[in-house]
């Protein structure tokens, strides 16, 4: 079932389940509708892509 | 020389990279001994078979190369012991001090930018080692195992005879850790944008 309303604290738990394993539809539906409305979380998600960016630019480094 | 001998170009090569190498297997194993071993053993490794060497990459490429799987061999020989002394240094949860008690953030979070201007940047790379080295120990290795050695979650679960969910709570506190020194270190002060 589809939570409409998350908080805050468990969008971000979402965003960092999913570096490590598939995320369920509902709980991607319940985050998209979560950071429709808030900006904070917007921002945390795209931290976190940058951080997976990052990394993989990292492994680069370490080898080159 | 036979191909089967080390040139000693070949060996001072090698012994300049042994430092980065040993920077990498510290970083993966907090373990200063489990480190030179791994060191030590890719290095023999790479001196007793030169031929293997194709010189089509990096002689750097390849001793990372050789060193992963060393590190994977040294992870599997001290499983137990990094198990069990996994629990003290991982026990607090930034979630805590990051959520009010109804589950907003306390502060606002800051936009990072495009991340092309951050990861071209040489000195973005040292802060990043530098805030993966300050990960307290289990959660280093784990995230080292997942991000750098890319390794699947089953894999470490087995490695390291952990719970899935032993090893996602660990990397949930290990990313948010990141984040939180990522912002200190390179992206501003925490209040230097201020909540607008």
């Amino acid at each position: 079932m589809i939570k409409l309303k998350i908080t805050c604290r468990e969008a971000t738990g979402i965003v960092l389940k999913a570096e490590d394993r598939s995320m369920p539809l509902a709980e991607r539906l319940s985050l998209r509708l979560h950071q429709r409305i808030c900006g904070n979380c917007r921002r945390f998600a795209r931290q976190v892509e940058l951080m997976r960016q990052a990394s993989a630019r990292w492994r680069h480094y370490s080898e080159d | 020389m036979t191909a089967q001998t080390a040139s000693a170009d070949y060996c001072s090569q090698i012994e300049v990279l042994r430092p980065v190498l040993l920077k990498y297997a510290r970083l993966q194993l907090r373990n200063p001994a489990w480190a030179e071993d791994a060191v030590s053993e890719t290095v023999l490794a790479a001196l007793e078979k030169p031929q293997a060497f194709a010189g089509n990459s990096q002689l750097k490429t390849w001793l990372i190369g050789i060193l992963k799987h060393k590190l994977v061999d040294q992870i599997r020989r001290n499983s137990r012991e990094m198990s069990t002394t996994a629990s003290s240094d991982d026990g607090e949860d930034l979630d805590d001090l990051l959520f009010s008690a109804d589950g907003h953030w306390r502060e606002m979070q800051h936009d990072w930018g495009n991340p092309e201007d951050a990861l071209r940047q040489l000195d973005f790379m040292k802060v990043l080692e530098a805030c993966v080295e300050k990960l307290p120990g289990q959660q280093g290795r784990l995230f080292m195992m997942r991000e750098w050695l890319e390794l699947e979650s089953e894999e470490i679960c087995k490695e390291l005879a952990i719970t899935p969910t032993n090893l996602w709570v660990m990397l949930h506190r290990a990313r948010l850790r990141l984040r939180e020194c990522l912002q200190l270190g390179w992206f501003g002060a925490p209040a230097a944008g201020g909540a607008t």
